[in-house]
């Protein structure tokens, strides 16, 4: 206890967060100030907000906290994150999640089943200092429920119109000596909301089964805090309901695509923190073993035509290591925190890509006949193989190690902080590519001829940044003012997904060699391996906001102005009408407000949680006639607002507790699709309500999700001359029952 | 002594036989043919337009081998016919004809159906080909289909 008690005493109610009628122990290994006592913007979700709004998954906060977005489409592995207008669709987040202070290495496990959370704090704005890699946009903390701070039975059932069924158990107990287990499970069944009418069924429906351990154990006779976290998640679905839009008809088609798309995966996080309380200096450790194996099949061009399909099937390990120093006396004026993180994953990747007979025909030898057409009109270069396969392996090791210290002066009613993190990162990708295809040239060839490409390397790229933060706060007695300036930054990378383009130029190359062809004033880049790589992205925050409370009422507003350079954008490949890459593209700026407010007078809740954007580009350099300079970021929305009410009737009967309403409204801001803008999604609400019947440790919700069944979209891109569109989810209604025992 | 001094003179006098005769056998035998195997050119390749202009390249490549199954074989490398042409393509012409004269090699030809993108080229079949590698150069004349085609190079 000895560790809990000074926590209990010195951490402000905030942080110390009421859940199922107790209270727990704070979690966060970082330094402990109230969320609401930093200089920096937040938003939090306590056990009791997170199940009454129905937040299922990280997905599901989004819009509830101000200029953060993260769109529902394809499948779990898809997790774009926009954040204060940041954000990319593919590759590293623009925010990074941690688990009970363990930081997710692999942003394909951020959409896991949310059950027993029993707090998520989200903090806006670039994180670096602290937090490192992945962090330029804002941080999201989860916390799962501890055994020391509830024991019982939990148990869960829920269903709704999709059809979807979800069904949870937990077990939580607290032996003696201060340490308590918890076993929890939870399986969910989706049966899709959206029908693929080439077969005639639903695209989207899919399983999960998720479980997770947790020891916690606080001796009582040391200073010492250890806890365990094991979890285990299961996926297993469909997914990618992307509609063909016809331009010219302003219509949007039904899904038809005949071969397979599905994702599954199976992830496992096992987390060790450690904390120790000193006479001078508190000691924690958070030690991570993470393993991901995920694999995803994609009929590419998501048409009844067979063009090409894609696996990417991938195998990760990943250890991290944190360990932080911090000052123990909260009472001196200085205080301190130093901590270093290191960390290694091991990425093992397959990504083959099958063209089949309309890919061959329409992709592949469309663009070579091209050439040869103009030398020879009526002969043509044919593939005999119906289809044929572009093998795709990847090794690629990354290794990071950093460095931060952050310093607060507390002067009377002032506080300074300074802080910086200097971070060092090396990856490296091993990469073998290989394909065979048997072809000839009509007018020479009388038999098919048998062809071997390969493409092999590899490629290295290291980067070092330094993370500095400066804040100024002044505290009153009902709040405070705070300036901040800080730094964040998402790492590099490799482009491993334009490596099929890369292998179809290579075999073409290949095969004009074998036939002894040049074409005469052939120009024209040729993507390259060292072309794949990406550097890291780096943000500039420049933030002012304020803070007050009186009573039940607080409220917060933030401006902030942030410079982005090296954007990471993602684009389509030079010279190819498919694929997407990662590109260092761009300039950009990003300058915004976002306000928070929480009233709760009697029996009464409200809240406001309101955002605006204005992110555009002040460089990107598209190609030598186009420049998209002072043209919005696309995909990221101009703005978030989420209103809520929540009225309690507290009847105290023999039959009931009390029945609680809540009536939820977000609206998403426009979202424009490409980059010059000429697409876009106008603003759209969804307005959803609960009605929760409670006695005693039963409780029984009806819920109904975009109630007034509003059609938007989702997602847009474009692949081999198509548009393509998701549809975000419609209306539905559903029951919770839910058991505390 | 005199049975040393016997010996010494044989070994002398067989040493200067030796050397003699190395000398004589060198000046005595034909200049050596060097055999005809490979070998590569760049030089300059033209081609008369039916207008009566001349369409050149530079800095062409050529060589020639001689193979087990296609004889002599010459191999322009990236040529094209026309500055109209978007390809460049190589040409193999086989079995072409050769004689070997004190290192001269003689070329010729008629009715050679080369080799280009991959098989036979019937609209380009040799005829009336003549060349010669002489001294490091290698000229060529021959009609390549309809189109007179010459090439003159130097060793590479």
């Amino acid at each position: 206890m000895a560790i809990l008690i000074p926590l209990l005493q010195e951490i402000p109610n905030d942080t110390i967060i009421d859940i199922i009628d107790t209270v727990s122990v704070s979690a966060t290994i970082k330094p402990s100030t109230a969320l609401d006592n930093q200089a920096l913007a937040a938003t939090s979700f306590r056990l009791s907000e997170i199940e009454n709004q129905q937040i299922n998954s990280v997905k599901d906060v989004s819009v509830s906290v101000p200029n953060f977005f993260q769109p529902k489409y394809g499948s779990r592995i898809t997790s774009s994150i926009y954040i204060r207008g940041f954000g990319s669709r593919i590759d590293q987040p623009a925010m990074g999640l941690n688990i009970d202070n363990i930081p997710v290495m692999n942003k394909n496990a951020f959409d896991f089943d949310f059950f027993d959370i029993r707090r998520i704090d989200v903090l806006r704005g670039p994180q670096g200092t602290l937090y490192g890699r992945n962090s330029n946009g804002g941080i999201m903390n989860i916390y799962t429920l501890s055994p020391l701070a509830w024991q019982g039975l939990r148990v869960r059932a829920e269903f709704d119109s999709e059809p979807s069924y979800k069904a949870q158990v937990s077990f939580y107990e607290k032996t003696k000596n201060n340490f308590g287990y918890a076993v929890s499970a939870a399986f969910t069944h989706h049966d899709g909301f959206f029908t693929n009418i080439y077969n005639d069924a639903q695209c989207d429906k899919g399983n999960s089964f998720s479980a997770r351990t947790k020891f916690h154990w606080l001796p009582n006779d040391s200073h010492w805090n250890l806890s365990n976290s094991l979890s285990f998640n299961y996926v297993n679905e469909g997914g990618y309901a992307y509609h063909v839009f016809d331009d010219l008809k302003n219509e949007v088609k039904a899904i038809s695509y005949n071969d397979t798309c599905n994702y599954k995966r199976i992830s496992l996080i096992d987390g060790i923190v450690a904390q120790y309380s000193g006479k001078k200096i508190d000691i924690a450790s958070a030690t991570s073993y993470q393993f991901l194996h995920d694999k995803m099949l994609l009929d590419n061009d998501f048409t009844s035509l067979s063009y090409f399909t894609l696996k990417q099937e991938q195998t990760e390990y990943a250890v991290t290591q944190e360990l932080i120093l911090k000052r123990h006396d909260k009472t001196k004026k200085w205080q301190w925190n130093a901590g270093l993180f290191a960390f290694t994953k091991q990425l093992a990747m397959e990504t083959p890509v099958k063209f089949k007979r309309d890919g061959i025909d329409n992709l592949i030898l469309a663009n070579a006949n091209k050439g040869i057409h103009s030398a020879f009109p009526t002969n043509n270069i044919e593939i005999a193989d119906s289809s044929f396969v572009i093998d795709c392996n990847f090794q690629i090791p990354t290794y990071g190690v950093a460095l931060f210290h952050e310093s607060q002066w507390n002067i009377r009613r002032w506080r300074f902080t300074a802080g910086i993190r200097a971070d060092f990162e090396y990856a490296a990708m091993d990469y073998d590519e290989q394909c065979d295809i048997r072809y000839r040239f009509d007018l020479t060839m009388v038999k098919f001829k048998q062809l071997h490409s390969d493409f092999t390397g590899t490629e290295h790229t290291k980067s070092f940044v330094a993370l500095p933060k400066f804040s100024v706060q002044y505290n009153f007695d009902k709040g405070n003012l705070y300036a901040t300036f800080a730094n964040g930054h998402k790492a590099g990378g490799f482009n491993t997904q334009i490596f099929s383009d890369i292998m179809q130029s290579v075999m073409m190359t290949q095969m004009m060699s074998d036939l002894g062809v040049s074409f005469a004033g052939k120009s024209g880049k040729t993507q390259t391996a060292r072309d794949t790589k990406y550097e890291p992205e780096t943000n500039y925050n420049f933030e002012i906001g304020g803070k007050f409370h009186y009573k039940t009422f607080s409220t917060a507003t933030t401006l902030f102005w942030i410079e982005g350079v090296n954007q990471q954008i993602t684009v389509m490949p030079e010279g190819s009408g498919i694929g997407r890459m990662m590109s260092n593209a761009g300039r950009t700026r990003s300058i915004g407000v976002e306000h928070s407010s929480r009233f709760e007078p009697g029996d009464w809740s409200f809240s406001l949680d309101a955002g605006c954007t204005d992110a555009r580009f002040r460089d990107y350099q598209y190609n030598d006639t186009t420049n998209y300079r002072d043209k919005h970021v696309p995909y990221a929305p101009t703005g978030t607002i989420a209103v809520s009410a929540k009225y309690t009737w507290q009847l105290n009967k023999q039959w009931i507790d009390n029945i609680s309403f809540v009536v939820q409204n977000q609206t998403v801001g426009i979202i424009y699709w490409n980059e010059d803008n000429s697409l876009s999604q106008s603003p759209y609400s969804l307005l959803s309500a609960s009605v929760t019947y409670k006695k005693n440790k039963v409780s029984i919700s009806i819920f109904s999700k975009n109630i007034t069944n509003t059609n938007y979209r989702t997602f847009y891109f474009k692949s081999i001359s198509r548009m393509f569109y998701a549809e975000g989810i419609p209306r539905t209604v559903g029951m919770k029952i839910m058991l505390n025992v | 002594m005199k049975h040393l001094q016997f010996f010494a003179t044989l070994l002398i006098a067989g040493t200067m036989f030796t050397a003699c005769g190395s000398e004589d056998k060198k000046n005595d035998d034909p200049k050596p043919v060097e055999a005809v195997t490979a070998d590569s050119f760049q030089g300059t390749f033209s081609v008369g337009n039916s207008d009566g202009t001349t369409y050149t390249q530079e800095n062409v490549n050529v060589t020639y081998a001689v193979t087990d199954t296609a004889g002599f074989v010459l191999t322009f490398k990236q040529v094209s016919f026309s500055p109209k042409m978007p390809v460049k393509i190589d040409m193999d012409i086989p079995n072409v004809t050769y004689e070997n004269e004190n290192g001269k090699i003689t070329l010729s030809g008629n009715e050679i159906i080369p080799y280009a993108m991959g098989g036979e080229f019937p609209k380009y079949t040799i005829t009336n080909l003549s060349g010669t590698v002489n001294d490091g150069t290698l000229s060529v004349s021959m009609n390549c289909g309809s189109s007179p085609v010459t090439f003159e190079g130097s060793k590479k």
